[in-house]
């Protein structure tokens, strides 16, 4: 063939090649590889693994939600003896803590609200199909106070919808930790749900509110960090209550003698007592507090050294750090510098 | 995780604020736009007078009751008022000062009795228009410039004129009666309509998605903790301004599109309604020149019926009382009180300053800008130039610092307080002393 034919036929291949994949090639593709990468990603539920599989976009939103929870777990424990480490090591979806402990509790919660959080946005910004805005605050008017509502406000009913449908979907088991976990679950939620601002602005003659607009936005994931660290300290012992004849648990009571009050739905809840993490457990999550940094100066501060150490004492490293300093320029030409250093010491514990 | 990347903030900003806010901007005033429209095409048709004044009463009553609903009664009422007051005083020669007092009287009872906080903060703009028209009508009968009592379709047509009756602003009854001539339709006409709108959405857009956020988002400027309170100030103040722009600019849109709002100069016909100018108020010269430039009819309204009237008790007590009529105005709102008295305080000192300065220096540093055949001898000299920029500076932080607490709702007083305190009562020391270095130079 001359050389002209030949570059034609390729231009000819190549063109057909691009309508075969916008026809459709591309999609039988994608399909196969969001299957393929479902199946590869550890710790998924076998429920889970088929909404992933139904719903590819938004897995990757889901990762990043967990991933923003996790994140958030490690700043709120940070100077704790359990400081979320153990999760984050693994991949997104890792393994249960296997205690029913607070710290369990706030880790799952905040993983719910993350997730739940992830999606919001991700229907906000139109990132994902089948949701975009919240379709019943436009062109109407709102209980609030009767002014007229309109545009885009994050959907936030959504993203509770499907982090309850996917996070859920691991809890198959009827035990007191299933309970326990799904109870979490929605606090983590709920805590997103109150916590939507709604943001309005008056306009009207000299200041006056003749008119207004509103949209609601989602708060700062951190603010949620807080709230829900306020109520791991002040979360609730519970167990379960078996009311059927097949001794399984069916709901969870507070545990105290005599008393058949349930947790409120705003509670966090746990089951076990917390370990004290002193020594590496994978089953707590715990790693241990050995090699870790301590504040020798802070007195019954969970950073501080007696405590973080379990009393096993501390090991003190000290650090020398030179740099120039005070330097000056000498016309002409040359410049001078003394030397400076500082001696710093660091602990950790034994 | 603090807070959002810059790129993922302009993205949520986009779809979060922006778009939301054009919606509801435009979904909100459609229908009084199309009213004025109307109103204007059907004047153009050749009715009989009383026609045109009941269809603008028509037209006013429907655009008040689509943005108050049944809380409009009080602005009927109150118009019903004034205008049971003018008939009765027709044969007196004191209608003007006896309007004022029973408008005020209703206001305090409306205000202090007769409803809830939210509903009288919703119409407070209405009812200070109806109010300016009125006072404005009562003083012109006394002073001749309107020749009798209008009739009362005549007064119910200018009171409700559906290009002024929601957003203002006031005009007086001879330009409404001007208007009710209706002039040709044109292109100058209907471009400034348009520009106007658009004008008012982008201030709309600017006062809810730019100014809350321009630091650090759109400016990258952090500070220190100091700064950081009064940046946020700024942001406060900017969303403020940037509000009350908004509301200006659809006034003009209003005002224009039903057929008021032009000057005629012999068969030479401009629509050049102007209620604010931006750029004067952003970028002062003087605390004085951003009280006139914030609402311009409003300061002539002022300037004619209560400053020039009450000049004869002397210029500082005209001045507070002008500052003490616009506070009634607007309501008794400690907050708006607290601000318009403290601004009263601020412009006076700083023009008696300007034009004990002007006078020493021999320079152009007063609070309005001179003329270009004034006297003085310096003008253009370095020095005046950075007189008039220290003044300049002043007046942004005194706009700073008086407009930090202004919120979507009326705040309490020990809000507006605390405000203050936040910022140390930075303007109420800075005017003090700028007071103390007037008295050291008489």
């Amino acid at each position: 063939m001359s050389r002209k034919t030949r570059r034609w036929m390729f231009h000819i291949f190549l063109c057909l090649g691009i309508i075969y994949l916008k026809m459709g090639g591309f999609s039988t593709v994608l399909a196969l590889g969001a299957s393929i990468i479902c199946n590869k990603i550890p710790g998924l539920a076998p429920r889970q693994r088929i909404i992933c599989q139904s719903r590819p976009d938004a897995i990757i939103v889901i990762g990043e939600g967990a991933q923003m929870g996790i994140n958030e777990c490690q700043f709120q424990f940070k100077h704790g003896r359990w400081n979320c480490s153990a999760l984050g090591e693994r991949t997104v979806f890792g393994k249960e803590l296997k205690v029913g402990s607070k710290e369990a509790a706030f880790m799952y919660a905040i993983i719910a609200a993350g997730v739940a959080h992830a999606i919001t946005s991700a229907c906000t910004r139109g990132n994902l199909s089948e949701c975009s805005c919240d379709k019943d605050k436009q062109g109407f008017y709102a209980h609030d106070n009767g002014w007229k509502w309109g545009g885009c406000s994050a959907d936030v009913r959504y993203g509770l919808g499907f982090s309850k449908v996917f996070m859920d979907a691991k809890e198959i088991k009827h035990s007191a930790r299933t309970l326990m976990n799904l109870h979490n679950n929605e606090v983590g939620r709920k805590v997103l749900e109150r916590n939507m601002r709604l943001e309005c602005k008056c306009h009207g003659v000299s200041g006056s509110c003749a008119t207004r607009t509103c949209w609601t936005t989602l708060p700062k994931f951190r603010e949620l960090g807080y709230i829900l660290k306020d109520k791991y300290t002040s979360a609730i012992h519970v167990e379960p209550v078996k009311a059927t004849r097949h001794k399984r648990p069916t709901f969870l009571k507070i545990k105290k003698p005599y008393s058949y009050r349930k947790p409120m739905d705003t509670d966090l809840v746990y089951i076990e007592k917390s370990p004290n993490y002193c020594e590496a457990d994978l089953r707590s999550g715990s790693i241990g507090t050995q090699g870790r940094v301590c504040n020798k100066t802070l007195m019954h501060h969970p950073n501080g050294c007696d405590l973080m150490c379990c009393g096993r004492g501390y090991n003190t490293h000290q650090y020398s750090r030179v740099w120039q300093c005070n330097c000056k320029f000498f016309w002409c030409c040359y410049v001078k510098c003394n030397t400076c250093s500082e001696r710093t010491e660091v602990y950790t514990c034994k | 995780m603090g807070s959002l990347s810059r790129q993922a903030f302009f993205q949520e900003l986009g779809s979060g604020c922006l778009l939301p806010t054009v919606q509801q901007g435009l979904e909100q005033v459609w229908q009084l736009l199309l009213i004025c429209l109307v109103c204007r095409l059907s004047w153009r048709l050749g009715l009989p007078n009383f026609l045109k004044h009941l269809s603008t009463v028509v037209g006013g009553f429907y655009t008040l009751y689509l943005f108050f609903e049944l809380h409009m009664v009080w602005v009927v009422l109150l118009s019903l008022l004034c205008y049971l007051i003018l008939f009765l005083c027709r044969h007196s020669s004191s209608r003007g000062p006896f309007l004022s007092i029973t408008i005020l009287i209703y206001l305090l009872l409306g205000e202090l009795h007769m409803m809830d906080t939210t509903t009288w903060h919703k119409m407070r703009g209405s009812q200070m228009v109806v109010a300016m028209k009125a006072v404005s009508l009562a003083f012109d009968l006394d002073k001749g410039i309107v020749d009798k009592v209008p009739s009362p379709v005549e007064f119910m047509g200018y009171i409700y004129f559906v290009g002024t009756v929601i957003f203002g602003p006031w005009i007086s009854f001879n330009s409404y009666m001007d208007a009710v001539e209706s002039r040709k339709l044109s292109v100058s006409w209907f471009m400034k309509s348009v520009i106007s709108c658009v004008k008012s959405q982008l201030c709309l857009l600017i006062s809810n998605c730019v100014a809350p956020y321009l630091f650090p988002y759109f400016i990258p400027v952090f500070g220190n903790k100091l700064l950081r309170k009064w940046l946020q100030a700024y942001e406060n103040s900017l969303s403020f301004h940037f509000s009350n722009y908004f509301v200006s600019f659809l006034g003009e849109t209003t005002t224009t599109l039903a057929g008021a709002g032009f000057t005629e100069e012999k068969d030479n016909l401009k629509w050049d309604m102007t209620i604010a100018k931006p750029l004067y108020v952003e970028f002062p010269r003087s605390m004085v020149e951003v009280v006139t430039s914030w609402n311009l009819p409003m300061s002539r309204w002022l300037n004619t019926y209560v400053f020039r009237k009450a000049l004869r008790y002397g210029s500082f007590t005209a001045i507070i009382m002008t500052y003490t009529a616009s506070a009634l105005l607007h309501g008794l709102s400690f907050h708006i009180g607290a601000v318009l008295l403290t601004l009263g305080f601020i412009t006076y000192i700083e023009h008696v300053l300007r034009k004990r300065l002007s006078a020493i220096l021999n320079a152009c540093v007063l609070s309005k800008r001179c003329p270009s055949d004034c006297k003085h001898r310096h003008k253009k000299e370095l020095w005046v130039y950075l007189i008039n920029g220290t003044f300049s500076m002043l007046a942004l932080l005194h706009l700073t610092y008086l407009g930090s607490d202004f919120r979507p709702q009326d705040g309490v007083a020990s809000h507006t307080i605390q405000k203050w305190t936040q910022l140390s009562w930075t303007s109420h020391w800075l005017t003090f002393a700028l007071w103390v270095f007037y008295r050291l130079i008489l």
